[in-house]
């Protein structure tokens, strides 16, 4: 950007340093002296170690006893949470939208965004009988999802919907509001 | 070739410490290493303050509020990145907050003498004028066409580091800057004439 | 063979599953954590301690690790992800500060958005304030995602602002907005100035308004 007489002899002035007044330094040292110092932080364990005494034996029966609570509770939540997205287009929080893109010569193609964390695995999309677009069916929660599709390892946006302006990694993704029941 | 960011430059034949190794230093327990680097980038972090929020007082409590924050965060510091860029955008934040607390009282751009001095002042009369007429003009900016031009052209960001900083995207920050630079021409043509 | 110090991790890791499993908030946190597991600790660490400072401040945090797993996907470098994950944390800070406690993380990331194109803060109040003011209209998020896409459209701040307060106090509802972005983005892409797009669009969708009141 071209900068102009008047601007240059502006931005030089602006340059001129701002003396650090000592006092205040010194205050700021203290300051420093006195907080609690950073230290780096340990690596994030789900486990810590506990010195406890307990007989071997008896701490992995305990253990597979909560184990086994554990999966039976981890079973029926993952059983309810299954049949609420099997029931996706009736659920009043859950709206199936279909994606479609044409992609004729494309060989694979999935849908990648924020419900799936970008996971180019989690939805692969299937040819249409024609075989000039690709389709999938995605059960979504109400309010504003930004998306993308993988096409034979390229991310591309949806030239069919509106363009997020965010372009962070260099290629933009698409939005879509899901409303209520209604896209 | 300049000397890297991060460096002060020195005269002996020591090995100078970059910000990440006085970094490493502190982490280590040598608290000393961060007064090093506190004289390396606290005055630049009170130039921009000064001209960011006009007076020296605001400038000094934001720059130390920022050192501060620094230096508890320093253990989230990521060394492949610049320590410069990382601390200016602390104290980005810190100016922004400090301007929300002041626009909620009412204020008026102060030009009395003392006000000047208190600022940033050391200059023949001439100059003195200048700096009041630039001063006045920066003042009429917003703070965000203020902030993008002051992180371009009084600390020399490029881009890429200003949206680092910002949080924003590279062509609303050049957007920004080219109005800045806009407007400022303009308020210091009307100032010139004026005189 | 288990020695007693490894036996005695057992109840712990066990206590700890029961409590993941158990917890579907947490089993969320974690699937998104592993979402990242891609890139090395030292790019996790960072990552979780800014969105561990989000958290602590009732901000949506699970947005950054979706932007993380973007990354990885778009081939982007660790450092610039970590940039990328930083800045957002930023404007989503100042989206909450803009916009209030009652923002919904849809209503923030859309702010973070409009940020993100160059909406001042100003204007960016200004155009949730006066969508506050209108029973039934679109949602905030979506005003805030207009609002970003035309100003990146080069459509200058304060007329984009304007416009879309004049669809909002006539009325628009959310397939009006929808319109109108389209329109503008269809005429700044056929070579219309972005100022004009944006002026003659908004007298298109008033008009669209008022016709759906007049009677029949």
């Amino acid at each position: 950007m071209r900068v102009d007489g008047l601007l240059e002899k502006a931005i030089a002035q602006l340059q001129t340093p701002v003396p650090v007044r000592a006092s205040w330094r010194a205050a700021l040292l203290r300051e420093i002296a006195a907080a609690p110092p950073p230290r780096r932080e340990e690596p994030r364990a789900f486990v810590r170690r506990v010195r406890w005494t307990l007989h071997p034996t008896v701490a992995i029966a305990a253990a597979v006893a909560c184990l086994a609570v554990g999966l039976a509770s981890g079973v029926l939540l993952s059983r309810t949470r299954a049949a609420s997205s099997a029931d996706a287009s009736s659920s009043a929080e859950l709206t199936t939208v279909r994606f479609v893109i044409d992609a004729p010569s494309a060989r694979q193609v999935s849908l990648v965004g924020d419900f799936n964390r970008w996971d180019a695995s989690a939805n692969p999309m299937r040819p249409s009988q024609d075989g000039q677009s690709w389709i999938i069916e995605v059960p979504l929660s109400r309010g504003r999802h930004t998306y993308a599709f993988v096409v034979d390892g390229d991310v591309l946006r949806d030239p069919s919907a509106p363009t997020l302006v965010d372009d962070d990694f260099g290629v933009r993704n698409s939005i879509i509001f899901v409303g209520d029941g209604r896209t | 070739m300049g000397v890297p960011e991060g460096i002060t430059p020195q005269m002996s034949e020591e090995p100078v410490a970059s910000d990440a190794d006085l970094v490493r230093s502190v982490l280590d327990g040598e608290a000393g290493a961060f007064t090093l680097l506190v004289d390396r980038h606290a005055a630049a972090c009170l130039r921009f303050a000064a001209r960011m929020l006009g007076t020296r007082e605001d400038a000094e409590d934001a720059t130390q509020e920022a050192l501060m924050r620094a230096y508890r965060a320093l253990p989230t510091f990521d060394p492949r990145t610049s320590f410069r860029t990382w601390l200016f955008s602390i104290l980005v934040n810190r100016c922004r907050t400090s301007l929300l607390r002041t626009s909620r009282r009412e204020r008026r751009i102060r030009l009395e003498s003392d006000a000047v001095e208190r600022a940033y002042v050391e200059s023949q009369a001439n100059a003195l004028e200048l700096q009041v007429e630039i001063s006045r003009a920066l003042m009429t900016l917003p703070s965000e066409l203020k902030e993008a031009f002051l992180l371009k052209h009084l600390e020399q960001l490029e881009y890429e580091q200003m949206a680092e900083v910002t949080g924003l995207g590279v062509s609303a920050l050049k957007m920004r800057v080219r109005r800045a630079c806009a407007r400022l021409r303009r308020e210091l043509e009307e100032l010139h004439h004026a005189r | 063979m288990i020695g007693r110090r490894s036996a005695c991790l057992f109840p712990i890791a066990a206590v700890m599953t029961l409590a993941f499993w158990g917890d579907s908030a947490r089993a969320q946190q974690t699937n998104q954590r592993e979402a990242t597991l891609r890139l090395t600790p030292a790019t996790r660490s960072v990552i979780d301690a800014v969105a561990d400072s989000l958290a602590g401040a009732g901000l949506p945090w699970a947005v950054l690790y979706d932007k993380a797993a973007e990354g990885v996907l778009k081939g982007a470098s660790e450092a610039r992800i970590i940039v990328v994950v930083r800045a957002l944390a930023v404007r989503l800070r100042e989206s909450r500060r803009l916009l209030g406690d009652a923002a919904s993380a849809d209503d923030l990331s859309a702010a973070s958005s409009a940020l993100y194109a160059g909406v001042s803060p100003a204007l960016l109040r200004r155009a949730a304030t006066t969508r506050s003011e209108r029973p039934n209209a679109p949602s905030l998020s979506l005003t805030l995602t207009v609002l970003a896409a035309l100003v990146s459209q080069h459509v200058p701040p304060e007329i984009a602002t304007a416009s879309l307060e004049s669809l909002l106090r006539r009325g628009a509802r959310e397939l009006d907005l929808r319109e109108f972005q389209r329109g503008v983005e269809g005429d700044i892409g056929g070579g219309s100035p972005p100022v004009d797009a944006a002026t003659i669009r908004t007298q298109h969708v008033l008009q669209t308004i008022d016709s759906r009141r007049t009677p029949e």
